[in-house]
C-alpha cells in the first residue's frame, strides 16, 4: 500500500497566519489597528477571537490558534467541516465549537 | 478484479451481509482505517497553497480522485471475499419519494443494511448494525493528527444535523446536471464555476447533489473524516455513476483541464492520497477499469 506523505498545506498556511496573529508587533500603532479587525465573543465556554486578514481569517480559540477560515463564495469556508459555507466567520466557528462538543473533531 | 455495481436495495440480505462483513475485516485489519487518512491528507493539500482547492475537491479532479478510491476499496473489499460483485450504489435522489417523504425510513437505515439513524439520548451514535463498534478517526486540529475517538459507535444524524441539511438531492436535482451542464469543468477551476463537476459536487447552486447528502446523513459525515461511515462509498458510488451517464451524453474524454490547471487537477497530473497512484486520464473509461453499474 502507498504510504506516502503528504504536505499539509493547510496547516503550513495556518502556521503562516499564527506568525500575523501572535508575533511582536514592530511598530507601537500595530495592536489597536489588529485590535480593530477582530470579533471576540464566547461560545459554549469557550473565549474566541476571530482576526480578518484579507480574504482568510483565523480564529483562536481559549488562547489557542484553532480555525483557519476562507473565504469563499458568498460565505466562510473551513476544511474540518468542508461540505459547506457559513454566512460569517463567527458562524462558521460556532458550528466548529458544536462539532466538537457532538465528538467530530477536536479543535 | 471486476466489478458489477448494483443499486443497493436490489442486493440479498446475504449480499449486504457479505460487504458489510467485508467492511469489518478491513477495519479490523487497519486497512478501512488508511482510507480515512487519505482522504483527511488529500483535503489538507491546497492547490496551490493558499487556494480553496484541494486535491480531491472544489476543483475539476473531485471526481476522478473518487472514482480512483473507489476502485482501491473495492478492490480491498474482493480481496477479503472475492464473492463481491462490487460496490453498491445508493440512489439517494430516490428515497423521499420512495419512502413516503421521508427517506429514513429506508431499509438502507437498518440493523440489516447499514444501521440506523443515531440515538439523541446516546449522543447520536448509531446503535445497531453491522458497524456499531467501530470507532471513529476524527482530526484533532491543534496536532493534525488524526486519533480514534474516545467512545465506539458512529455519529448520524439523518436529516436533522443542525450543521446539516433537512433534505436530501431530488431527481430534479440530478437531471439539471447531467442535461444542463455540458462543459465539465473550467477556469478558473473551482468552487465558483456553473459547470458539470461543480454542479456534481454541490457548489454551484448549492447545497446541492454531492455536498447535501453529506450534509443530510450528518455527524461522521460532515468532517473531513467522512469516509469513517461506510456509507461513504454508497454515496460515492451513486455520484460516479451519474458521472458515467453524463459521460456517456458528452463523451468519455471529456475532462477538463488537459493542462495548464492547478498542480494535480490536470488529465495527466499524478492525483495524490490514493493508494494506485492515478492520473484523471486513468479513470475517465469505466470500461477499461473493468467494472460497470447495472
Amino acid at each position: 500500500m502507498d504510504r506516502r506523505r503528504f504536505v499539509i498545506g493547510a496547516s503550513v498556511a495556518v502556521a503562516g497566519t499564527a506568525v500575523a496573529v501572535t508575533g511582536t508587533p514592530p511598530f507601537g500603532d500595530v495592536p489597536s489597528a489588529a485590535a480593530a479587525g477582530e470579533e471576540r465573543f464566547t461560545s459554549r465556554g469557550r473565549a474566541v477571537a476571530i482576526q480578518k486578514i484579507g480574504n482568510s481569517a483565523h480564529a483562536v480559540i481559549n488562547g489557542r490558534h484553532g480555525v483557519h477560515i476562507e473565504r469563499m463564495l458568498d460565505g466562510y469556508a473551513t476544511h474540518l467541516l468542508p461540505f459547506g459555507t457559513y454566512k460569517s466567520p463567527r458562524k462558521l466557528v460556532e458550528a466548529v465549537i458544536q462539532a466538537e462538543d457532538a465528538g467530530l473533531l477536536i479543535i | 478484479m471486476t466489478g458489477t455495481r448494483r443499486n443497493i436495495l436490489s442486493l440479498s440480505s446475504t449480499e449486504v451481509q457479505r460487504l458489510t462483513s467485508a467492511f469489518n475485516v478491513l477495519k479490523a485489519n487497519g486497512t478501512y482505517d488508511q482510507f480515512i487518512r487519505n482522504h483527511v491528507a488529500a483535503m489538507n493539500v491546497a492547490t496551490p497553497p493558499g487556494s480553496t482547492r484541494n486535491a480531491a475537491h472544489r476543483a475539476p479532479a473531485f471526481l476522478p480522485w473518487h472514482r480512483a478510491t473507489l476502485l482501491d476499496i473495492e478492490n480491498a473489499l474482493q480481496a477479503v471475499d472475492p464473492s463481491i460483485e462490487g460496490m453498491p450504489y445508493w440512489r439517494w435522489q430516490n428515497d423521499t419519494a420512495l419512502n413516503g417523504g421521508d427517506p429514513r425510513r429506508s431499509p438502507l437505515w437498518t440493523a440489516g443494511g447499514i444501521g440506523g439513524d443515531g440515538d439523541p439520548a446516546r449522543g447520536n451514535r448509531v446503535l445497531n448494525g453491522p458497524f456499531a463498534h467501530w470507532v471513529a478517526l476524527i482530526v484533532n486540529n491543534s496536532t493534525g493528527a488524526l486519533v480514534p475517538r474516545s467512545t465506539p459507535g458512529l455519529i448520524r444524524l439523518l436529516g436533522r444535523d443542525p450543521r446539516g441539511s433537512s433534505s436530501l438531492p431530488t431527481p430534479a436535482q440530478v437531471t439539471d446536471a447531467i442535461d444542463r451542464y455540458t462543459t465539465y469543468d473550467r477556469s478558473p477551476w473551482d468552487a465558483s464555476v456553473a459547470t458539470f463537476r461543480n454542479r456534481m459536487e454541490g457548489w454551484s447552486g448549492g447545497p446541492r447533489m454531492h455536498n447535501l447528502v453529506h450534509r443530510w446523513v450528518g455527524g461522521d459525515m460532515l468532517a473531513g473524516t467522512s469516509p469513517n461511515d461506510p456509507v461513504f462509498w454508497l454515496t460515492h458510488a451513486n455520484v460516479d455513476r451519474l458521472w458515467w451517464v453524463w459521460q456517456g451524453m458528452r463523451g468519455v474524454n471529456n475532462y477538463q483541464p488537459t493542462s495548464g490547471g492547478p498542480t494535480g487537477h490536470n488529465l495527466n497530473d499524478s492525483m495524490q492520497g490514493l493508494v494506485v497512484p492515478r492520473t484523471p486520464a486513468d479513470v475517465l473509461d469505466i470500461n477499461r477499469l473493468d467494472y460497470n453499474y447495472v
